[in-house]
């Protein structure tokens, strides 16, 4: 290796180990070690910047102006509560119903918009059943997870795959993953009902409360609730037509965001792009020029042939290596620079004598989702609802949740690895 | 402690303590204009970031069901007050 790729190698190393112990935040990091690879002269400038995939950011900020508008009509309140009504407010049945609400917003929505939408309406009905809220918040982090899972929008990683392999479009994960993420959560919610049933019970008092809440008063702003009805209904139309319209799914995103704000005016325009989350915007950034010092000085390709070496370019052992290294790895890492520097590697293992690649990337995005769950640190939506649970006074541990997410993220990986084998390797 | 006075003509008002909480049930008996005082109370509390520093579970009738922090019991009772929701309030000896 030449001098450029030692230097590039540190660089990653001592970034990616300042990431992990959370001294300093990440987004600072990203964009040092990034810039650190234009400034020491390890990438040229243009190489860095055609390595930053401008869709994956542009899909995020276009989710991120969508749901920020539309969480101001009171939607996501509505829907919550509607189902607590429809399951007679008996709080077991509520728990498997927000976790579903969690799941399947989650696949459309980005997880930590997901969860920090959930958070507060399972705060007031739990607090209405006078039940602890943390069986409720932990199933939603796993559910949301497992829902992210399920599509190209649905979670980070799944958006950097999306948006880095054409052939990867946003039908194809529906075709591929949603069935899987499907019966995952099948498997889920038995055992979350097994193991919290006894910690959530309520009286008939109670429950009756909920039953009378007025539903009207949910909605707090219906015309926009009806254009952001309209404009979400459209954008995920869209996402379905991506290909055939020869549209990338940022466009789809983008299109979708700026017209809900044409259609509320310049008032909530200010609003929701202060709400975009740029820090993550810029995280992306960093780790993109970050990772683009180790692609450009031959590091990855490396690497992608000592993997090829590990399992004799077997597909099997491959896939196998790549889903369970990337669900382990996720557990405890920041599962986005993982997944920002496998992508490029098994891209490489494609241009060596790999020539199929698509168990790859799929076993790829189904271990670095999945293992978001592993522990309390496996994914952002993880932590999110760990500080806002500990705010409100009900601190989840990283044991206690360990003791749950593992297990549970082991059984997922598992299931998956059965899935990936039957439906490609066989 | 704080004690408040009302218009009993215009808003029943109960309240409960449980723990550090206090339960308030709130029943407007005029609909205008205090119903859209109480749906902007309810608003200033839920678009903090505090999410249960008071908890609004509204009813039919204009009932409501309030669960307030005790370190925000002042809070709401000073939001009512400013609403002219309360006539009075005033600090007095426990």
């Amino acid at each position: 290796m030449e001098q450029q790729a030692y230097w590039a190698i540190g660089i990653f190393v001592i970034i990616y180990g300042l990431i992990i112990s959370e001294k300093i935040h990440r987004t600072i990091l990203a964009m040092l070690g990034g810039l650190a690879m234009v400034v020491f002269g390890i990438v040229e400038h243009d190489a860095a910047l055609h390595h930053i995939d401008f869709n994956t950011l542009g899909l995020l900020i276009g989710m991120m102006i969508i749901v920020s508008v539309t969480a101001d009509t009171g939607l996501f309140k509505y829907v919550a509560v509607w189902a607590a009504k429809k399951v007679k407010g008996e709080p077991v049945r509520i728990l498997v119903a927000l976790a579903l609400i969690t799941a399947f917003g989650s696949a459309f929505l980005d997880n930590v918009t997901t969860v920090l939408l959930m958070a507060p309406v399972t705060f007031s009905i739990t607090k209405q059943l006078r039940v602890n809220p943390i069986p409720f918040l932990i199933t939603q982090i796993i559910a949301s997870n497992v829902g992210g899972t399920a599509t190209l929008i649905g979670d980070p990683p799944n958006i950097m795959i999306g948006n880095e392999v054409e052939e990867l479009t946003f039908m194809a994960f529906i075709y591929n993953l949603t069935p899987i993420a499907m019966l995952i959560m099948l498997a889920y919610i038995p055992l979350f009902v097994w193991m919290f049933r006894k910690q959530i019970r309520t009286t008939p008092e109670l429950q009756a409360d909920i039953m009378k809440l007025d539903m009207s008063e949910l909605i707090t702003d219906r015309k926009l609730l009806i254009k952001c009805l309209i404009v979400m209904g459209m954008t995920i139309l869209g996402f379905f037509l991506h290909q055939a319209l020869h549209l990338e799914s940022s466009a789809v995103a983008l299109t979708g965001a700026f017209v809900l704000l044409l259609l509320t005016g310049e008032h909530k325009m200010e609003q929701a792009l202060t709400r975009v989350e740029w820090t993550t915007i810029f995280f992306f950034v960093g780790l993109f020029a970050l990772v683009s010092g180790l692609v450009e000085t031959g590091v990855i390709a490396q690497l992608a042939a000592k993997a090829i070496e590990l399992t004799g370019g077997d597909l099997v052992a491959t896939s196998m290596l790549i889903l369970w290294l990337s669900a382990i790895a996720s557990a405890f890492l920041d599962n986005i620079p993982f997944v920002a520097t496998m992508i490029p590697m098994i891209q490489e293992m494609g241009q060596m004598s790999m020539d199929n690649l698509e168990p790859l990337w799929w076993s790829l995005a189904l271990g670095a989702c999945l293992g978001g769950n592993g522990s309390l640190i496996g994914a952002s939506a993880n932590l999110i609802v760990a500080g806002l649970a500990g705010k409100e006074g009900h601190p989840i541990r990283f044991l206690y949740y360990l003791k749950i997410g593992f297990p549970l993220m082991l059984l997922s990986v598992a299931m998956a690895s059965v899935y990936i084998y039957i439906r490609y390797l066989m | 402690m704080i004690q408040y006075r009302f218009d009993e003509t215009v808003i029943e008002v109960q309240e409960r303590r449980d723990g550090a909480e206090t339960e308030f049930r709130i029943r407007l008996l005029q609909a205008e204009p205090y119903a859209g005082r109480m749906k902007d109370i309810q608003r200033r509390f839920e678009d903090n970031e505090d999410y249960t520093d008071a908890l609004f579970y509204v009813y039919p009738d204009h009932a409501y069901k309030i669960i307030v922090r005790d370190a925000h019991y002042a809070d709401f009772l000073t939001a009512l007050f400013k609403a002219k929701l309360i006539l009075s309030l005033a600090w007095a000896e426990a």
